[in-house]
């Protein structure tokens, strides 16, 4: 049973998994929004209902088995700033309950062949948009970082 | 804003700059023995690129020759013409040239037959342009010398009677 909402408010906070493959010289690097190929859609989780720890647990879980791409933090974005870049942000619920997609509407990557430019601004807009948050813990089971929820505007 | 090849073309036939020499004051290797360090460790990232499937543990495509081979043409064609960019392999088996500077940012993604280009100045709309990996225009080059690594504009100097 999933009682979270389906519809993602604009003020909800989602968070991209990442890892080591996602950084460089510790900043974010413009795969991170980056679909996989022949797929227009990426997993990320709504860590406004799961909260940071079972987000870093899920993260942890998915990095796990390989050793040379390992988890090391969040990318953390609000759906407002994804839909501001014309993209969108979906409930998946059949995959855990606080999985979500970011689609493009754009061509996803495909085999050995660069992806439309439009496609590459957008994924650097949104790198630029989203808050990096490293995992000062990576092997503790609880989140030890900064707070990842994204206040709006406003907002305390 | 999308721009086609007569735009780089037009780009293209100005003069470029020839760079001075000059040494760099912390260990005194002249510029262009920098630039040509750094363009030779990105043709190292290119030669050394993932061939081996699922380098990066999301199932990632290798990286082919024909994309190697493009890319090391793209190379030494920017080298007389901008900065060296840092070389990264993507998830479908393409190679992303990558500039970022204070000014903006820049990325030239190579596949086997297909080039896909982006320069992002933080004052200003992007500017993209994409097209045959084998017919890349020296007005990428161009485009990123100017927009993400601008030269200070020289002194004027006038004879006071």
């Amino acid at each position: 049973m999933c009682d979270i909402p389906v519809p993602i408010a604009n003020e909800e906070t989602v968070v991209r998994a990442l890892r080591e493959c996602h950084i460089k010289k510790g900043k974010l690097r413009d795969n991170v929004f980056r679909p996989p190929p022949g797929v227009d859609e990426l997993s990320v989780m709504r860590h406004t209902y799961m909260t940071s720890n079972p987000c870093k647990q899920k993260g942890k879980e998915i990095a796990i088995g390989d050793a040379n791409n390992a988890y090391v933090g969040f990318a953390a974005i609000t759906a407002e700033f994804i839909r501001g870049e014309h993209s969108e942000v979906t409930d998946s619920r059949e995959e855990f309950c606080g999985h979500a997609h970011i689609s493009h509407g754009i061509a996803p990557p495909i085999a050995d062949e660069p992806i439309d430019p439009v496609l590459m601004s957008r994924l650097q807009e949104l790198k630029k948009k989203a808050k990096l948050l490293l995992d000062p813990d990576p092997n503790a089971e609880q989140w030890t970082g900064e707070p990842i929820e994204i206040q709006q505007q406003g907002q305390a | 804003m999308r721009i086609t090849n007569s735009f780089f073309n037009a780009k293209a036939r100005v003069r470029v700059p020839v760079h001075h020499v000059y040494l760099m004051p912390a260990t005194g290797v002249t510029r262009i023995g920098y630039a040509f360090a750094e363009f030779e460790a990105a043709r190292r990232a290119i030669k050394q690129a993932y061939t081996a499937p699922n380098w990066d543990g999301y199932g990632g495509l290798p990286i082919r020759d024909e994309t190697k081979k493009n890319a090391l043409t793209v190379l030494s064609h920017l080298e007389t013409l901008t900065c060296a960019p840092e070389i990264t392999p993507n998830s479908n088996g393409t190679l992303s040239f990558e500039w970022e500077t204070n000014q903006g940012t820049g990325q030239l993604e190579i596949g086997r037959t297909q080039y896909s280009f982006c320069v992002q100045p933080h004052h200003g709309s992007p500017i993209l342009n994409s097209g045959n990996a084998s017919e890349i225009n020296p007005g990428v080059g161009i485009l990123v010398d100017a927009l993400l690594y601008p030269k200070p504009s020289r002194p004027v100097s006038t004879s006071v009677r």
